[in-house]
C-alpha cells in the first residue's frame, strides 16, 4: 500500500487548547493506482492532510506510512519525497531558475541525482507534461505563459519519477481549455501507473477524474469510498455543506419526482443514458 | 442599506464605440472594434477564454487604459479625456481579482475610507459613507477588525465596500471570485445581487456560468472582439459556438443535447425545473 | 503572538494620539536608564504597570509575546551575575563566582531590559499599523518644508507593514513547495542553508512586484493621486489624556534625576 494513516491527529504549534485539532484520528489507505479525490470545506484539514502525505508535516498522534516507510524517520524523508510528489496550489509561483531546465532539474539534484541522468529526468517529465525541451529549456519560466508555466512547476515534481502525485487544486484558476488540458494531463499521469491524490472544491473534476473520494470534515473522515457511492449521498452531502457533481444532484430531483434514476451518475453521458433507459422502460411498460 | 448616487445615471451607464487597445506597438491588439453599451440599471456579464482581452476591457470601463482608438464613455463622461480621470474612476468602481492586493491599510474601516479620502470629502461624510458600504456588504461588526484575520470572501467584500464608499455609478468586477472558495464566491454574488435590485448598474466579468447566467444580458469576447451579445438564454443555449469559443456549457444544455441525441423529445433550455417536466413528460407520454 | 502585534481593543493606550505615544514610548526608553537605584527602578517599574493596566492587554498575551526575548533577558542576567565582582562573595564555584554586587547588577540590568521590551511590546499591542503610520506622518509633517516626503513615508510603511504578514506566508508556501522538492533548509552549515534559500528569493521577489504593480492599480482606481486633496477622516488631535501621559514620564524624569544627583 502506498500510503496508509493510522489514526493521525495533528494540531497545528501555537492553536489554542479550545480550538480543534487541523486532523482528528484520521486513518485511511490509499491504494496503488489509485485516483483519490478529496473534498471538504476551507479548513477541513485538505491541505494539512496532503502535507502529511510527505512528510512536510509530521503528526501530533499516530502514524503515517509510505511503502511501508514511516514519516517519522528523517533519514527516510528524502526517499519519500522522491516517491511521492507535492504539487501545491499555483505551482507556478516557485518557479526561480533562469531555464526551464534548471528550474526542472531541481528535485533531481536536490534528492541527490547523479549528473548524468539529470538531464533525461528533465526531458522527460517535460515531454509527459506536453512540453518540448528543445522549445522551452533554454528559456525563462518567466516568459512563458501561465498555462505552459504550470505545467513547467508540474515537470518538475514529476522530474524525480514520483509513484505518487499529490496535487491541491490543480484547476485553480483555469479557464476550460486549460481545465481540460489538465484534467487529460491527469488522466494520462493516471493511466501511466501513477497514485493520484488530488484536492478539488470543484465535483465535476472530481467526479470525472477521481475512482475514490475522501470528504473531509473538521479535520475528520466523514466518507471515503468509491466516487458514484459517496456522491450518490446527496442528502449528508448537502447538510454539510458540500455539493455533488451537478448530474448527480439532477438525477436526485428526477428521482424525487418518481423517476428511478439511478443516483450514481457522475458525467452528463452516463444520466443521459440513464434518463433514457428509463423513459425507454416505462414506454414498454405502457 | 446602500443608496445609489443622487443624481440617477442616464442611460447609457457605459458605452463602447469601436474601441481598439494594445499594451505596446509591437503586440497585437488585445481589443479590437469593441462596441457595446450597458443601459443603467442593467446587469452584464462579460465572458470569454483567458487572453480575451476582459481585464483589458473592464480597465477601459473605468478609465485606467484608454483606447488607441474608438471612444469609451461611463456616465455621459469620456475616459479619455484627463479632466474627467478621478470623474470616471469615482463613477464607475472597478473591483480586481485578488482581495490581498486591494486593502491598503491595515484596518477595516480605515481601509473603505480611502476612497472618499482621495477624493477629498469631508470627514462627518465619510465616515457615514464608511458605515454605509460596510453595512450593505455586511462587514460592519468587523469594521474595527484588522484585515489580515478575515477570509478571503470577507477581504472582497471590504474591497467591494471600498469601492462603494466612493458612489459609484456602475459597480465592474473583473472575477471577483476567482481566488476565493464557493462560499466566498456565493458571498460575492449574493452582494452583487442585492446592489443591482437597488438599482446598480452590475458589470461582472466571470469564468463561472452560476454568475453569468444570472446577467440582464451577456457580451461574449474572443480574441479581442465581441463574438456575441445577447441574453443568457440566447448565447447559453448555443452549445456549438461556446465551445467554439472556449467556454464551458451549461449543464442543463449539455444534458439536453445530450437527451436529444438519445432520441428523447426536450427542449434547449437553460431552466433545469423545465428540463425536469420535459423529461417526465417523455416518461409518460411514450 | 509576536513582539507587539496589533491586539484589538479600545482602552487608553489604544485611544492616545499616536504620535504622543511614539515619542513617549522612546523617551521612556531613555528614561529607564537613567534609574540608578532600587528606589528608581520602582518608579520605571510603577510607570510600565499603570501602562500596562491601562492598555488593556490581558497578562497571557502579554507574557507570550514576551517569550521570545525572555532568552536574551535570561542571557543578560546570567552574564552580569557572573561576571560583575563586587561587594560581598555570595557563592563559589571555582572559576565562576557569584557576589552581591553581581547580583544586584544583573538583576537591575535584567528588569531595565525587560522594562524596554515591554514598553515596545506595549507600543506594538496598541498601535494598529494605521495608527503608527498616522503618528510617523504627523511626526515628520513640519519637515516637510525641508522637503521630507512625510505622505509618502507613512504610506509606504502602512502597506510595507501590512504586506509583511502576506509575504511572510508566500515565503513559507514557497520553501514548502521546494521543500517537497527535496530542497532541505534544515541541515548544514550557515554557508549550505543560505544557499538554500536562495531558490526563494527569486519567486519571493516576483510576488512582492505582483502585488506592487496590483495594488497601484487598486489605488489608482480609488482615486489615489498623492496628498493633494486628499483629506483624512482621522485627524489627530492631542486629548487631556495625551497631556497627562506627557506630565506623568516628566514627573518620573524629573524623580530619577533628582534621585541620581541625591546619590552624589
Amino acid at each position: 500500500m502506498p500510503v496508509r494513516f493510522e489514526q493521525v491527529t495533528y494540531i497545528y504549534p501555537g492553536s489554542h487548547a479550545a480550538d480543534e485539532p487541523a486532523l482528528a484520528d484520521v486513518t485511511l489507505e490509499i491504494a496503488d493506482g489509485e485516483f483519490l479525490g478529496v473534498i471538504g470545506h476551507t479548513g477541513s484539514g485538505k491541505s494539512t492532510l496532503i502535507q502529511h502525505i510527505n512528510g512536510l508535516l509530521q503528526p501530533t498522534n499516530g502514524r503515517v506510512t509510505v511503502d511501508g516507510i514511516d514519516l517519522a524517520d528523517r533519514s527516510a524523508r528524502r526517499e519519500v519525497r522522491r516517491r511521492v510528489g507535492l504539487v501545491f496550489q499555483y505551482p507556478e509561483h516557485q518557479l526561480f531558475a533562469d531555464t526551464v531546465s534548471e528550474d526542472v532539474a531541481f528535485g533531481p539534484r536536490a534528492l541527490g541525482a547523479r549528473a548524468e541522468g539529470i538531464e533525461r529526468c528533465v526531458i522527460a517529465a517535460l515531454e509527459r507534461v506536453g512540453l518540448d525541451y528543445c522549445e522551452v529549456g533554454h528559456r525563462s519560466p518567466f516568459e512563458l505563459s501561465g498555462g505552459q508555466m504550470r505545467r513547467v512547476a508540474i515537470a518538475g515534481v514529476l522530474a524525480t519519477q514520483p509513484t505518487t502525485l499529490v496535487m491541491d487544486e490543480p484547476m485553480a484558476g483555469l479557464d476550460p481549455a486549460g481545465r481540460g488540458a489538465m484534467r487529460d494531463l491527469l488522466r494520462a499521469l493516471h493511466q501511466q501507473g501513477l497514485t493520484i491524490v488530488m484536492v478539488s472544491h470543484d465535483m465535476e473534476d472530481v467526479a470525472a477524474l477521481a475512482d475514490r473520494v475522501l470528504v473531509l470534515r473538521h479535520g475528520a473522515v466523514y466518507a471515503h469510498g468509491a466516487t458514484a457511492e459517496v456522491f450518490g449521498r446527496h442528502a449528508e452531502l448537502r447538510e454539510i455543506g458540500l455539493g455533488a457533481p451537478r448530474p448527480a444532484r439532477f438525477a436526485a430531483r428526477l428521482a424525487s419526482v418518481g423517476l428511478d434514476v439511478p443516483g450514481d451518475s457522475l458525467t452528463v453521458e452516463a444520466l443521459a443514458d440513464a434518463i433514457a433507459r428509463v423513459c425507454a422502460d416505462r414506454g414498454e411498460v405502457r | 442599506m446602500y443608496q445609489r448616487a443622487d443624481n440617477t445615471v442616464a442611460s447609457p451607464a457605459v458605452s463602447f464605440r469601436d474601441v481598439s487597445f494594445r499594451y505596446h506597438e509591437d503586440d497585437p491588439h488585445v481589443l479590437s472594434g469593441v462596441s457595446f453599451d450597458v443601459a443603467a440599471g442593467e446587469h452584464v456579464a462579460i465572458i470569454g477564454a483567458n487572453g480575451s482581452g476582459k481585464s483589458t476591457l473592464a480597465k477601459h470601463i473605468n478609465g485606467l487604459l484608454v483606447p488607441d482608438s474608438g471612444s469609451v464613455t461611463v456616465c455621459g463622461l469620456s475616459t479619455g479625456d484627463p479632466r474627467h480621470t478621478y470623474q470616471v474612476r469615482a463613477s464607475a468602481g472597478l473591483v480586481f481579482q485578488n482581495p490581498d492586493d486591494q486593502v491598503v491599510t491595515s484596518i477595516v474601516r480605515d481601509d473603505v475610507a480611502f476612497g472618499p479620502e482621495n477624493l477629498g470629502l469631508p470627514a462627518a461624510e465619510i465616515v457615514a459613507r464608511v458605515e454605509d458600504a460596510l453595512r450593505t456588504v455586511d462587514m460592519w461588526n468587523e469594521a474595527n477588525d484588522d484585515v489580515a484575520t478575515l477570509s478571503g470572501g470577507q477581504r472582497q467584500r471590504v474591497a467591494i465596500a471600498g469601492i462603494l464608499a466612493m458612489r459609484p455609478g456602475v459597480l465592474v468586477l473583473d472575477e471577483p471570485g476567482a481566488m476565493l472558495d464557493p462560499r466566498g464566491r456565493r458571498g460575492i454574488r449574493r452582494v452583487s445581487r442585492e446592489l443591482h435590485a437597488a438599482g446598480m448598474t452590475v458589470v461582472v466579468v466571470t469564468q463561472h456560468m452560476e454568475e453569468a447566467v444570472l446577467a440582464d444580458r451577456v457580451i461574449v469576447l474572443d480574441r479581442g472582439r465581441v463574438a456575441a451579445i445577447g441574453t443568457p438564454a440566447e448565447i447559453f443555449t448555443d452549445a456549438e459556438r461556446l465551445r467554439s469559443l472556449g467556454l464551458d456549457v451549461p449543464f442543463p444544455v449539455l444534458l439536453g443535447e445530450a437527451l436529444r441525441s438519445r432520441g428523447l423529445d426536450v427542449p434547449l433550455t437553460l431552466d433545469e425545473t423545465v428540463l425536469e417536466e420535459a423529461i417526465c413528460r417523455s416518461a409518460s407520454n411514450r | 503572538m509576536a513582539l507587539g502585534q496589533y491586539h484589538k481593543g479600545d482602552s487608553v493606550l489604544h485611544r492616545m494620539d499616536p504620535r504622543f505615544k511614539l515619542v513617549i514610548a522612546v523617551v521612556y526608553m531613555l528614561v529607564i536608564f537613567l534609574a540608578s537605584d532600587a528606589v528608581g527602578l520602582a518608579l520605571v517599574l510603577a510607570f510600565l504597570g499603570i501602562a500596562v493596566a491601562l492598555s488593556g492587554v490581558p497578562a497571557r498575551v502579554l507574557l507570550s509575546g514576551l517569550r521570545p526575548v525572555l532568552a536574551l533577558v535570561a542571557f543578560t542576567f546570567a552574564v552580569n551575575l557572573i561576571f560583575i565582582r563586587s561587594g560581598t562573595l555570595l557563592l563559589d564555584a571555582g572559576p565562576v563566582s557569584v557576589t552581591s554586587g553581581g547580583l544586584s547588577t544583573a538583576l537591575f540590568m535584567a528588569t531595565r531590559l525587560l522594562a524596554l521590551f515591554v514598553a515596545t511590546a506595549l507600543l506594538g499591542f496598541t498601535t494598529s499599523s494605521v495608527d503608527l503610520a498616522d503618528g510617523m506622518e504627523g511626526l515628520l509633517a513640519p519637515l516637510e518644508r525641508f522637503g521630507v516626503p512625510a505622505h509618502e513615508l507613512s504610506m509606504m510603511l502602512s502597506i510595507a507593514l501590512r504586506f509583511i504578514p502576506i509575504l511572510m506566508t508566500e515565503k513559507d508556501r514557497i520553501m514548502r513547495a521546494q521543500s517537497a522538492r527535496g530542497a532541505d533548509f534544515e541541515t548544514g552549515n550557515v554557508v549550505t542553508r543560505m544557499r538554500a534559500v536562495l531558490p526563494v528569493l527569486t519567486p519571493l521577489f516576483m510576488s512582492a512586484f505582483r502585488h506592487a504593480e496590483d495594488l497601484s492599480t487598486a489605488m489608482e482606481s480609488r482615486c489615489y493621486h498623492g496628498k493633494e486633496g486628499r483629506t483624512r477622516v482621522k485627524v489627530l488631535r492631542p486629548e487631556p489624556r495625551d497631556w497627562y501621559a506627557v506630565g506623568a514620564l516628566a514627573l518620573l524624569f524629573a524623580a530619577l534625576v533628582t534621585l541620581r544627583l541625591g546619590g552624589l
